[in-house]
């Protein structure tokens, strides 16, 4: 090996001992340049190379400075010589300034021993070299597009990695709701935020090994879908499991947790006000039967006590009589008034499509089976006077309701609709419908069709009576085997403006 | 003696399926020199009215096979005043028996019984006057 031939193999390999140290696009460029000999006379050089945002990425370096543009056309870039005009002006529009000359040159990848252009990355470099001087250039480079080719690749694998693993990091972040990942010990190996936020120091403090917990109950029953419940001090948790595997079974685990707080809230709230209906339902019929032997006891003890033939002693135990039975009244009247509602000054003025769709984002469990077909009213258009608290648990009861009546996949339709005087809410399902002569009894206390531990036969009973109190009514129409629709008919309150 | 002397004596008719309101209403309404006749039911009630005239007819609302106000609606129009009695305060008050033709709403257990005497009392007088006026 002459002593040039052995100069050059040791410029190559420094060459390539550089650039392969090289972790970015822009320093592998700028690395590149510097290589470049002066005797060249090349004033620009421009990469082209494919981003992983599915565009296109130019750096360009000039007196050893860098710049890089996104390039949202790639197709003037792609080899073809009818265009290469097109790219000069491409250039020349970044760099604000007219193009000399250019030569474009791709570079080589090595796939399985054997060579190939390296897709989408091309060089380009603007000159002013005299026709022998082009040879001796591309010389140079050719002796080098089997590493410049390769350095590039990897970085650009690297990027698209990267830039993937930050996607989903972001998006595993970012997910408002509790997700961890664990090992088959329970170790944790990957929380979202919200987990370390909201789950991470409950289990931190507690002796219990709830992550252990929770997988040995999914391995035990791997089909249930319905996952575990659980209390932090705050908040009320459905635990569900994931097994990384399809079909089988791997250490990793993924554990999602589903916040029914609100949910179990209002159903506790529901359940709370149908006994109170049941407690005012029951109230009604006893302070009845009470008060009339009451009024008897009473107004005979005040006749006897006032009749001159009665004797002293005798007034005296007529009077104990009397106070025995106002004290009677008293309970009675306690009675009713704790099962009267407590909420009914509460009264706001407002959107009704508001209050429906807030009190849906509760139901999805419920409504996930069925086909939901909502529509509202653009908002404060529809404005109600309603306790909203109260109004929500009419429209959760009459929802839960459609739910019930209905078999997996059949529409339930849920529309709130603006009329001249009135603002409706029409709740219509495809399930078993009511028997014609049943219906008028539908909306009786303690009157229900469901099975035995579903209803209390109140809900109906005590939406009406809800209702009722905000001026409004409930009107039913159904018919057996097709359906029913319920609809909530409330005055229309003019809007503040 | 001689405010009991310009007191007119009044017939009336009790009509409450709960004796011992008749009995201490008939007692009270004696004590105070008025004729009262007692029904525990609306049959009695009914064939009591066709044997007499009454000044004033006090009936219970709620009664087992016909309601007061149904058995009021049996014998309008009728020259005598009507009461209503009854213990279901939230769904009766004076305007809504007023529209079932009654003249007063007397809402059970009573404060004291002798009030309830009193403002029948004064309800047929007041009535007899506007009547009065009339002609």
């Amino acid at each position: 090996m002459s002593k040039q031939q052995l100069n050059s193999k040791a410029k190559l390999l420094s060459f390539a001992s550089k650039i392969l140290d090289q972790y970015s696009v822009e320093n592998f460029l700028l690395t590149f340049y510097e290589e470049i000999p002066f005797t060249f006379k090349i004033k620009t050089v421009f990469l082209v190379y494919p981003c992983f945002t599915q565009s296109t990425s130019l750096s360009v370096v000039e007196a050893s400075i860098l710049k890089t543009f996104d390039v949202s056309d790639f197709s003037a870039f792609k080899n073809n010589d009818k265009i290469k005009d097109e790219r000069r002006t491409i250039f020349a529009k970044f760099l604000a300034r007219p193009m000399g000359r250019i030569l474009d040159f791709d570079l080589l990848d090595d796939l399985d021993g054997q060579e190939k252009i390296l897709e989408g990355a091309t060089l380009f470099f603007e000159h002013d070299l005299e026709d022998k001087d082009i040879n001796a250039f591309l010389e140079f480079l050719n002796k080098r597009k089997v590493v410049l080719g390769r350095t590039l690749k990897n970085i650009l694998i690297e990027n698209e990695l990267k830039s993937d693993s930050m996607v989903w990091e972001q998006v595993f972040g970012s997910v408002s709701e509790p997700v961890v990942i664990a090992d088959i010990s329970g170790r944790v190996i990957r929380g979202n935020r919200c987990f370390y936020n909201r789950i991470y120091p409950y289990l931190d403090e507690s002796d219990n090994d709830f992550i252990s917990e929770w997988l040995q109950a999914y391995l035990r029953d791997v089909s249930n879908q319905i996952g575990q419940t659980w209390k932090s001090k705050t908040n009320i948790y459905e635990v569900h499991v994931y097994n990384l595997k399809e079909g089988g079974l791997s250490e990793i685990f993924v554990i999602y947790f589903r916040d029914m707080s609100q949910v179990y809230n209002l159903q506790i709230q529901l359940v709370q006000n149908e006994k109170m209906a049941a407690v005012g339902s029951l109230s009604d019929k006893i302070s009845h039967e009470l008060n009339n032997p009451l009024s008897g006891i009473k107004g005979m003890s005040q006749v006897l006590i006032k009749n001159k033939n009665t004797g002293d002693s005798v007034k005296a135990d007529l009077c104990e009589v009397e106070k025995a039975v106002i004290r009677c009244e008293k309970v009675i009247r306690n009675l009713k008034d704790l099962s009267g509602n407590n909420l009914k000054d509460k009264t706001q003025v407002v959107s009704m499509s508001q209050l429906v769709s807030s009190t849906m984002a509760l139901l999805k469990l419920v409504l996930n089976p069925f086909l939901v077909e909502t529509s509202y009213v653009s908002q404060l258009d529809d404005l109600v006077e309603v306790v909203p608290e109260l109004f929500r648990q009419v429209t959760f009861n009459l929802i839960n309701n459609a739910c019930q009546a209905s078999i997996e996949g059949k529409k339930i339709i849920i529309r709130v609709q603006k009329n001249k005087n009135s603002v409706d809410l029409i709740v219509k399902d495809h399930g078993c419908g009511i028997d014609s002569t049943k219906i008028s009894q539908i909306f009786e206390p303690f009157y229900t069709t469901k099975k035995k531990g579903l209803g209390t036969g109140l809900g109906l009973s005590m939406s009406q009576n809800i209702i009722k109190n905000f001026s409004g009514e409930i009107l039913v129409e159904s018919e057996i085997k097709k359906g029913s629709e319920f609809k909530v008919c409330l005055p229309l309150q003019k809007g503040l403006s | 003696m001689l405010a009991i002397a310009k007191r007119s004596v009044l017939n009336i008719l009790l009509m409450d399926d709960e004796k011992l309101i008749l009995r201490a209403l008939s007692r009270a309404f004696s004590d105070r020199g008025h004729q009262v006749f007692q029904a525990s039911s609306s049959k009695d009630g009914l064939a009591l009215y066709r044997e007499h005239t009454f000044d004033v007819l006090l009936l219970d609302i709620l009664m087992p096979e016909m309601s007061g106000p149904e058995m009021l609606k049996k014998i309008t129009p009728t020259s005598a005043s009507v009461v209503f009695i009854s213990a279901c305060v939230g769904e009766y008050n004076l305007g809504v028996v007023k529209s079932m033709g009654a003249d007063l709403f007397i809402e059970k257990p009573f404060e004291d019984i002798f009030l309830v005497v009193e403002e029948i009392e004064n309800l047929v007088k007041e009535k007899r006057q506007s009547f009065g006026d009339k002609i």
